[in-house]
C-alpha cells in the first residue's frame, strides 16, 4: 500500500504513528458545549473554543512529532450523531447508554436520508491548514450509522444502509476535492453481525469504489474471529483495530490466515487510566511485527481518546511515540 | 392461561429531563470524587424507586429494578463471585453497548449475594409483582474468558446459581428470569445446558424460573428448548421467523417478545394482538408473559415507557377476550 501513499504524495517511515480520531475536549470546550446546549452561547462562540481546543491538539501532535495528524473531533459529541444531526431525514433521538456512565444522543431516522453539504471539509481544512504532517479525514461509515440510529423509515437494514453509504460517498467526494488524501471511514458496528458483513463490505465498495485516497476504517471491541479474514475484503487499505484491549489474542487469528492488507495496531488500551509504559508497548510492537511485515504496520491507541483525561491521552501518546523510535 | 405484561429485564436508568439524570450526575460526581459511595447508593434507592413506579403508572404488571444497579449484565455479577477477574470491554452481542469481559482465574465460589439483596429493596417497592432478572449461569460462563475451564466451572457456577436462587426465594422472589441468550449461539452445549438447569431445578425450593433468549434466531432450537428444566422460556420473536410454528403443543409458561426492544418504530396495537393471539393459539402454555423483544435499556426513556404502556395495554385486551 506504500506504493499508493507515494503516489498520492504522501511519504511516511516505518510504523507511521497516528491516533483513531478522538481526543478529550479541554473544560472550557465541555463547559462551552454545555452552555451552548442551553442557548446560553451561540454557534459562533462555541466554535472559537472549538478551534481553540484543535489547535491545541494540533501543536500537540506536532510536538509529540506524530506522523499523521487527526483534529481531535472537538467539534462532535457522538460520532454517529454528529453526521445525523447534520443530514437531513434523522431527528435527534432521546439518551441511550453506551456502556458503564457513557449516554449518547441515538438518532432516528424518520425519512429519506441526503448529503446536505460537506459535513467535515472545513474542519478538515482547518486543521490542515495548520499542519505540515497529514491529517486524517475523519468519517463514520455508513452500516455503522445505520445500526446506531434507530430506524423508523427504511424497510430494512440493508436499505439504510445503502442509502446511507450514497451520502458518504458524496462526503469523501468533497474531502478528495479538498485536498485530503488519507480518509478513515469508522466501522465500528461491523465486527458483530457476522450475517451483515456482506452488506458492510456492499456499502464500503458504495463508499470508496473509484475515489482516489488512502482508506482506513476502523473496527473496535468486536467478535473478530467471527469475521476474519472474510472482513480483509473490506474495500480500503488499512484496518485500523483495537487489539491491546483484548491482549492482541486476534494475532493468533493472523497466525492461520495472514493479514493481507496495511493494519493500524492499537498498543495502548483506551479504556484504562493505567498508562502503558514505554517497555510494555516496545513488545507489543513486537509481537505485531512477528505476524505483519513491516511495511504494513502502522502504530496507533485501540480506539479514540475522548474518555481518557487530558493528561493521560498525552501520557500515552508520548509513550507511543517513544517506544516506535526503536524500531525505526 | 393467564396472561400478564412484564417489564423484559432493564430499563433506562437516564432520561432527558435533569431530574432523570441525577444518576449520572451522581457517578460523574463520585469519578471525581465529590460524593461518596453512600451518596450515590441512596441515588441509586431514589433511582429504582421512580422507575419502579414508572413500570407501574404505565400498567404494566411485573416490573424489575431496571439492573440499574449493574454496571453490565455480567461484570457486575462476576465481580460478586471468587475466581473472576474484569477483563477488557467487548460489544454485547450486536448491540452498541459494551461489556467488560469477566475471565475465570481460579475456581469460583459463591462468595456474596449476586442480585438478591438489592432484590430485597425492589420487593418491597413492588411485592410479588416484583420480577429479579439476572444473566443466567451458561451464559456467564460462556462469555466469559475461560482458558480451558468452561468445563472444569460448569458444576462451580451451577452451585453459586442455585445457592442464588435460594435467597432470592427467601427474599419473597416469586419470578426469576435468568437471562440466556448465548445458548441459541451455541447449540452443541444442549446436553449440558439443560443438565444444569435440571440441577438448579432439582436444588431444592426456588422460585419460578424464566429463561429468556434474544438477539438470535432461537427458532431451530424450540424443541430443545422445550426440555429444558425451567418453568418458562421467553423468547425474542422479533429475531425468531417461524418461531410460532415451531412452538406447537410448547407447554412451560411462555414469555411473549413482540414488541421489538431495539427500535423506537411502535408498533400497531392490532398487529401485536393478532400476533400474539396466533402463537397463543398454538402453544399449551399455563402463563403467558408479554414483553419486549430484549431490556428495554437500548431504548430512550420515554420510547421505553410508551412501549411498556402499549404491552399492558394489549394485554388487557388479550385478557378480555380470553
Amino acid at each position: 500500500m506504500n506504493d499508493k501513499l507515494k503516489r498520492l504524495g504522501i511519504n511516511l517511515p516505518p510504523l507511521p504513528v497516528t491516533s483513531v480520531g478522538s481526543f478529550p475536549k479541554p473544560g472550557y470546550l465541555t463547559k462551552a458545549r454545555a452552555e451552548f446546549s442551553r442557548r446560553k452561547i451561540g454557534r459562533s462562540e462555541l466554535e472559537k473554543f472549538e478551534k481553540q481546543a484543535t489547535d491545541e491538539w494540533l501543536d500537540y501532535q506536532k510536538r509529540a512529532k506524530v506522523d499523521i495528524f487527526v483534529d481531535g473531533e472537538m467539534y462532535r459529541g457522538d460520532m454517529v450523531a454528529f453526521f445525523a444531526e447534520i443530514m437531513p431525514g434523522f431527528d435527534r433521538g432521546g439518551l441511550v447508554r453506551s456502556y458503564g456512565n457513557r449516554f449518547y444522543h441515538k438518532p432516528i431516522i424518520v425519512d429519506e436520508v441526503s448529503w446536505p453539504h460537506p459535513m467535515t471539509v472545513d474542519w478538515w481544512k482547518y486543521s490542515q491548514g495548520r499542519s505540515s504532517s497529514p491529517v486524517k479525514g475523519m468519517l463514520t461509515g455508513p452500516y455503522t450509522i445505520m445500526d446506531w440510529s434507530f430506524n423508523e423509515h427504511y424497510e430494512s437494514r440493508r436499505e439504510a444502509a445503502i442509502a446511507l453509504a450514497d451520502c458518504i460517498r458524496k462526503e469523501v467526494a468533497a474531502l478528495i476535492e479538498a485536498g485530503c488524501k488519507i480518509i478513515q471511514i469508522d466501522e465500528p458496528a461491523i465486527s458483530v453481525r457476522t450475517d451483515e458483513l456482506d452488506t458492510a463490505i456492499e456499502t464500503m465498495h458504495r463508499v470508496t469504489d473509484g475515489q482516489e485516497a488512502y482508506f482506513i476504517t476502523h473496527i473496535c471491541y468486536g467478535t473478530f474471529e467471527k469475521i476474519y479474514p472474510k472482513m480483509l475484503e473490506i474495500p480500503v487499505d488499512n484496518i485500523d483495530l483495537e487489539l491491546s484491549n483484548s491482549n492482541l489474542d486476534m494475532l493468533g487469528l493472523f497466525h492461520k490466515h495472514p493479514f493481507t492488507k496495511d493494519i493500524s495496531f492499537g498498543v495502548v488500551d483506551v479504556h484504562t487510566h493505567v498508562i502503558e509504559d514505554i517497555q510494555t508497548i516496545k513488545a507489543r510492537i513486537k509481537q505485531a511485527l512477528e505476524y505483519i511485515p513491516r511495511e504494513q504496520l502502522w502504530i496507533d491507541p485501540d480506539c479514540g481518546f475522548k474518555t481518557r483525561s487530558i493528561e493521560e491521552t498525552k501520557a500515552k501518546l508520548d509513550n507511543i511515540m517513544a517506544a516506535v523510535q526503536d524500531f525505526r | 392461561m393467564e396472561i400478564f405484561s412484564k417489564n423484559h429485564s432493564s430499563y433506562p436508568r437516564v432520561g432527558d429531563t435533569p431530574d432523570q439524570q441525577r444518576l449520572r450526575r451522581a457517578y460523574n460526581q463520585l469519578d471525581k470524587k465529590k460524593i461518596t459511595s453512600e451518596e450515590v447508593a441512596q441515588i441509586l434507592d431514589e433511582t429504582v424507586t421512580e422507575i419502579i413506579e414508572e413500570q407501574k403508572a404505565s400498567g404494566c404488571d411485573f416490573v424489575t429494578d431496571g439492573q440499574i444497579r449493574t454496571y453490565d449484565p455480567l461484570s457486575s455479577l462476576a465481580a460478586k463471585i471468587k475466581g473472576f477477574e474484569i477483563t477488557g470491554l467487548l460489544r454485547f452481542f450486536d448491540t452498541n453497548f459494551l461489556y467488560r469481559q469477566p475471565k475465570v482465574v481460579s475456581n469460583l465460589k459463591y462468595d456474596e449475594s449476586l442480585v438478591a439483596d438489592d432484590f430485597s429493596f425492589t420487593h418491597k417497592l413492588a411485592g410479588d409483582k416484583a420480577s429479579a432478572v439476572m444473566i443466567g449461569p451458561y451464559s456467564l460462563l460462556k462469555m466469559s474468558l475461560t482458558d480451558g475451564r468452561f468445563i472444569q466451572e460448569f458444576e462451580s457456577i451451577a452451585e453459586i446459581y442455585a445457592r442464588e436462587l435460594g435467597e432470592l426465594k427467601s427474599h419473597g422472589a416469586t419470578l426469576v428470569q435468568l437471562d440466556e441468550p448465548s445458548i441459541i449461539f451455541n447449540a452443541t452445549d444442549f446436553g449440558l445446558f439443560q443438565s444444569l438447569y435440571k440441577g438448579l431445578k432439582e436444588s431444592g425450593d426456588i422460585p419460578e424460573l424464566l429463561l429468556a433468549l434474544y438477539f438470535g434466531n432461537a427458532t431451530p432450537f424450540a424443541g430443545e428448548l422445550a426440555k429444558v428444566a425451567a418453568d418458562g422460556i421467553l423468547f425474542d420473536f422479533t429475531y425468531s421467523p417461524g418461531l410460532k410454528d415451531a412452538l406447537s403443543g410448547f407447554d412451560k409458561n411462555i414469555g411473549l417478545g413482540i414488541l421489538n426492544g431495539r427500535n423506537t418504530k411502535m408498533e400497531k396495537p392490532d398487529q401485536l394482538i393478532a400476533e400474539a393471539e396466533a402463537i397463543l393459539s398454538k402453544v399449551n402454555s399455563p402463563k403467558a408473559y408479554l414483553t419486549t423483544s430484549c431490556g428495554l435499556e437500548f431504548l430512550p426513556r420515554g420510547r421505553a415507557f410508551d412501549k411498556l404502556k402499549l404491552c399492558a395495554d394489549i394485554t388487557r385486551k388479550l385478557r378480555g377476550g380470553k
